[in-house]
């Protein structure tokens, strides 16, 4: 049985193919939500791949912000699902996930049935999300992978008080210029977003084991960040930021063997 | 209070169709009494309007005016006046809309509903029960219109789910309800007349009564016949009218249909799966968000901001100390977070909810903060989950539509795991 | 003279707090947490408690976001983080006036996480010139000197008042001496100095306070007498406009570029310790007077009497301009700012509007916009 799982998300767009319970293919498209229509190609593309037709395909589920705009969609299901389903296929012992995305961050508190008890979302600050290391990076003229790597050489902290990108981008311009390294600056950024994530996972029990996802996950600073403010260490999903299309595709499939 | 854009569907109550009526006919005879030169006074929520009505003076309602240009949706570049002249970004935009609107210059001012409010005010009524937003603004108009402007002090309400003040705390409003009746002496020249008070109490009460009976019956009934957004478009002459006949009449009817609608078992939606609670004041520019979650089986049978906002009963056995308790007690804001979750659990209870919605409110830090608190304590000792949105009741720029909606159908999928599971036990 | 260094650093001097509320209760005192100025310090004092005001910390928010939504002031949020990470846990309690909305739901997210000591919410009125209100403010002091006694289990002697009201006294004397020296000798003390001193004064025992003042006074007096002051450049004179100040950085960038701050109307400033306990007839009769009449906070109305303070300084011809540092989501000093603000410009004095989050953010901002401001006025000399 041949399932699909599309994420629409703001900056992305994530297909998985699945045969069964395994991934057969996935694809990721850098798009804005203005161009979902390239979302169809992207799959169509992928089936080609795999020697596959649109046909073959029991079901098709979407989730992310565009969800509601894929029209070859059968049915549309929260990122927050998604994720706990995509988490829960690999990892059943996570009860916890930390979703931090470009736009938003999640926390998503699993019961012992992978069934999602309940969740909380950033408020429309950007400083929670991805979007604040990305605008820092830029800001430092480093390249968005190297923030990770560059950040674990840090020697000694610093604190980037402001909570408003903005001011914050000016605090890191500030550091530069009193000459602090650019290793202890991006640290400092990393712990802030940390403390704010983790603060806001803090509003519900933050049961183990913990799951990171999203793309903020491949970054190793931000990662150790969180671990030391919980106290113990996370799982990462292989890739990270496909958990919601996986989960997606969770549903389709158990959507398409009930019918 | 506001009226609603028109929806695309008929109201569930014949009766609302009156609502607009009664906001017209309202905005037409405050500036016409304005015309004329008769008294018009600026009344802040849960400030004793029954007092103007005695005293003939007709009130105004800044706050609720505000509502109303935020759900015809020109609120942005009032918004953005008020801004320009200092006032910051973070103030309630109730009060930013207003300012705005006072302080306007230049072109480009959009068509006011109703023509405005009328302006200037003679005299200015207030209290701090609900927000000392409410003191603050109101002095930034006594400033700007030089007029009399009279404050309602109060102590705040602790107590028990019966929520009885204190009897110092009856008091010490008495007193300055005397204190407010010779301040009104003075400034009309006439003496007051307490048998025309006592009327309006009588008339504030029993519309009060008859919107306890409203809220009672459609929350009690399964399925329930009115959903929030039609009957947010309903309360309007319980904010700006107590005092009067008009909310009475208007009330006793809706009352009626009610009735009818529930003993027939219509209901607002056809499959009714699972029924809200509304925590916080609306989001003005966007009432559809109330009924937007009908196309998925759940709707919003009863509302905090509805029921402990406006109205309430009134003793008149004991006139003056009725009056001070319904305004010490009645209200929401004025409780503690102990008091305002044993009041949650009886009604969650009382009209079978299932879950609640909290509309964390940038603009009202008095009803918003604590929700953290409240949404634990609903989960933990009734397991009633709830879900928090962000937003603000009438400023729409920093709303976000994909944010909100993405919260709103995760956590109806949230019932839905909930009930399956219960279901497969 | 506070020993704390070259440039101040906050978290220091909460560290020195600290240090020095221990050392009390290592004497058999306790030690109790309040904010606001209206709440009545002499009531603490004379039942043996020292009251350490709460001034937030620039530090990051690790704990409180999960209680309290980012749209409230950092001196609230910073507060909290503080009590939920168990920095405060030496406090034996702590005291929040029911004044702004903010204070009044901190009041309950506290009692929800941290029902321990003596917490008590103090609802006071708000009509602080009406005669009910007042009346009511007698009962409602009254009622909290018995909780004090009911809680601590010791009775409070009208003797301990009167010696408490004595020390505080003497304590807002010293800082009102202080102010009119600056005054009067500019750059004699720098503002930093000046504003550590009411720091110092707000959170650590009064006396060692006063002790650290008359020191202070006595070398200015020094340095006047000795012809020891510095003459630079003329320096531009500044009135401080806000609530709290606990980041002083901000004065050491006025002072860099020349300004130096004479005046304020800071509630860690003069509306502090402008105004004394009469110190005959009934104590508790004379402290509640002294805080229904004292120089009133934007949460009170009217509060007209503030805004004629700054008018009245003004007046006095020394002022070149006027700085607001603004607490974001400050309600009720937000509201006053616009109107304040135009009657201040009508008086032909330039003024500059600062937000702040209990510190400043965008330092090199800052920097720019002080720097532009003081040249302005030293153009327009």
């Amino acid at each position: 049985m041949l399932v699909a799982g599309v994420d629409a998300g703001s900056n992305a767009a994530k297909i998985v193919l699945m045969e069964e319970d395994q991934i057969l293919s996935h694809g990721v498209l850098k798009t804005g939500a203005n161009s979902l229509g390239a979302v169809k190609d992207l799959l169509q593309h992928i089936l080609e791949q795999q020697h596959k037709k649109m046909e073959d395909i029991s079901d098709i589920v979407s989730t992310g912000y565009g969800r509601n705009y894929i029209p070859f969609a059968t049915f549309q299901a929260t990122e927050i699902f998604c994720h706990a389903k995509g988490v829960f296929r690999t990892m059943p012992q996570v009860r916890t996930i930390i979703d931090i995305g470009g736009q938003d961050s999640k926390v998503i508190y699993l019961d012992n049935n992978g069934r999602v008890a309940d969740f909380v979302m950033n408020d429309k600050c950007a400083a929670g999300t991805g979007h604040f290391i990305e605008s820092l990076a830029m800001a430092l003229s480093v390249p968005l992978e190297e923030m990770g790597p560059l950040s674990v050489r840090a020697e000694q902290e610093i604190t980037i008080s402001s909570t408003c990108t903005v001011f914050a981008e000016s605090e890191v311009v500030s550091y530069v210029a009193q000459g602090f390294p650019k290793s202890d600056i991006i640290s400092g950024v990393h712990h802030a977003l940390a403390g704010r994530v983790v603060s806001m996972a803090r509003r519900r029990e933050i049961r183990r084991e913990i799951c990171l996802t999203g793309g903020v996950a491949k970054n190793i600073g931000v990662v150790r960040w969180i671990e030391k403010e919980l106290g113990g260490s996370m799982r990462i999903p292989e890739e990270p930021q496909l958990t919601g299309a996986i989960g997606a595709a969770m549903i389709a499939l158990e959507r398409a063997r009930e019918q | 209070m506001g009226n609603q854009s028109s929806p695309k569907k008929g109201r569930a109550l014949k009766t609302s169709y009156e609502a607009s009526t009664i906001l017209r006919n309202y905005w037409e005879t405050i500036h016409a009494a304005k015309k004329a030169g008769k008294p018009i006074g600026y009344c802040s929520g849960n400030a004793p309007v029954e007092l103007m009505y005695a005293f003939d003076i007709l009130p105004a309602y800044p706050e609720n005016y505000a509502a109303v240009v935020a759900s015809a949706k020109i609120a942005l570049p009032l918004v953005q006046m008020a801004e320009s002249k200092e006032f910051s970004h973070d103030l309630c935009s109730y009060a930013k809309i207003n300012l705005g609107e006072v302080f306007w210059e230049g072109k480009g001012k959009p068509e006011m509903p109703f023509g405005g409010l009328p302006t200037p005010p003679d005299i200015l009524l207030t209290t701090k029960i609900p927000c000392i937003t409410q003191v603050k603004w109101w002095e930034v108009l006594r400033d700007v219109y030089h007029c009399p402007m009279i404050l309602l002090d109060a102590p705040m309400l602790e107590g028990t789910v019966d929520n009885q003040p204190s009897e110092d705390q009856v008091d010490f409003v008495v007193d300055q309800l005397k204190l407010i009746i010779a301040q009104l002496e003075d400034f009309t020249h006439t003496k007051f007349n307490e048998e025309k008070f006592f009327h309006c109490l009588s008339l504030s009460d029993q519309a009060g009564g008859l919107w306890h009976d409203i809220i009672d019956l459609r929350g009690e009934a399964v399925p329930t016949p009115v959903g929030s957004r039609e009957m947010c478009g309903n309360v309007f002459s319980l904010v700006a009218m107590l005092g009067t006949e008009t909310p009475v009449k208007f009330y006793q009817k809706m009352k009626e249909e009610l009735q009818y609608k529930t003993w027939k078992k219509i209901g607002a939606i056809p499959n009714e799966k699972y029924r809200l609670l509304y925590e916080n004041i609306p989001l003005w520019y966007n009432l559809e968000m109330l009924s937007d979650v009908e196309n998925k089986g759940a709707v919003f049978v009863f509302e905090t901001y509805l029921r402990y906002v406006w109205g309430g009963r009134i003793d008149l056995t004991d006139p003056y100390r009725g009056y001070a308790k319904k305004i010490l007690s009645d209200v929401f804001l004025n409780m503690n977070l102990q008091l305002r979750y044993d009041i949650m659990a009886r009604d969650i209870k009382n009209y079978h909810i299932d879950g609640v919605v909290f509309h964390s409110n940038r603009s009202c830090k008095r009803y918003s903060l604590g929700y953290y608190e409240l949404k634990e304590m609903l989960l933990e000792r009734l397991g009633i989950p709830s879900v928090v949105i962000e937003a603000d009741h009438s400023d729409p720029s920093g709303y976000s539509e994909g944010n909100t909606k993405m919260k709103l159908d995760a956590f109806i999928e949230l019932l839905e795991e909930r009930r399956n599971a219960g279901s497969r036990g | 003279m506070l020993n704390m260094g070259k440039g101040f650093d906050f978290r220091e001097f909460k560290d020195k707090q600290e240090k020095l509320a221990l050392e009390w209760k290592s004497n058999g005192g306790k030690v109790v947490g309040h904010y606001c100025n209206y709440v009545p310090e002499e009531i603490l004092h004379a039942a043996g408690i020292l009251s350490i005001r709460l001034l937030g910390s620039t530090d990051n928010i690790t704990h409180a976001d999960a209680h309290i939504q980012s749209f409230v002031c950092k001196l609230i949020r910073a507060g909290l983080d503080m009590g939920l990470k168990g920095e405060l846990d030496y406090m034996d309690g702590m005291v929040i006036p029911n004044t702004c909305d903010g204070m009044r739901l901190l009041f309950e997210i506290w009692k929800k996480n941290m029902d321990k000591g003596f917490l008590r919410l103090l609802d006071l009125p708000i009509l602080i010139r009406q005669e009910l209100s007042q009346d009511r403010m007698r009962n409602d002091f009254g009622l909290f000197k018995r909780q004090v006694e009911e809680y601590f289990g010791r009775l409070i002697l009208d003797e301990e008042l009167a010696n408490s009201i004595h020390v505080y006294n003497e304590n807002r004397t010293l800082l009102k001496e202080l102010y009119n020296l600056r005054r009067k000798e500019a750059g004699v003390i720098s503002s930093v100095e000046a504003y550590e001193a009411v720091l110092a004064s707000l959170t650590w025992p009064k006396e060692l306070s006063s002790e650290l003042l008359k020191n202070m006074i006595a070398e200015a007096h020094k340095k006047i007498a000795e012809g020891k002051v510095e003459k630079g450049q003329p320096k531009v004179r500044l009135h401080l406009s806000g609530s709290v100040l606990t980041d002083l950085r901000i004065l050491e960038i006025i002072e860099e570029f020349g300004g130096v701050v004479i005046s304020d109307d800071l509630c860690t400033g003069t509306r502090y310790y402008w105004d004394n306990v009469e110190e005959t007839g009934d104590p508790m009769k004379a402290i509640t007077n002294r805080y229904i009449e004292k120089l009133p906070c934007p949460c009170k109305s009217p509060n007209d009497e503030r805004h004629d303070f700054i008018f009245d300084s003004i007046r006095q011809g020394d002022v070149h301009g006027v700085i607001f540092v603004m607490e974001k989501y400050c309600d009720p000093h937000l509201f006053d700012y616009p109107l304040l603000r135009k009657q201040i410009m009508d008086m032909n004095i330039p003024t500059l509007g600062i937000e702040s989050e209990l510190g400043v953010s965008g330092q090199e901002q800052l920097r720019t916009r002080i720097q532009t401001f003081i040249n302005v006025i030293q153009g327009g000399q």
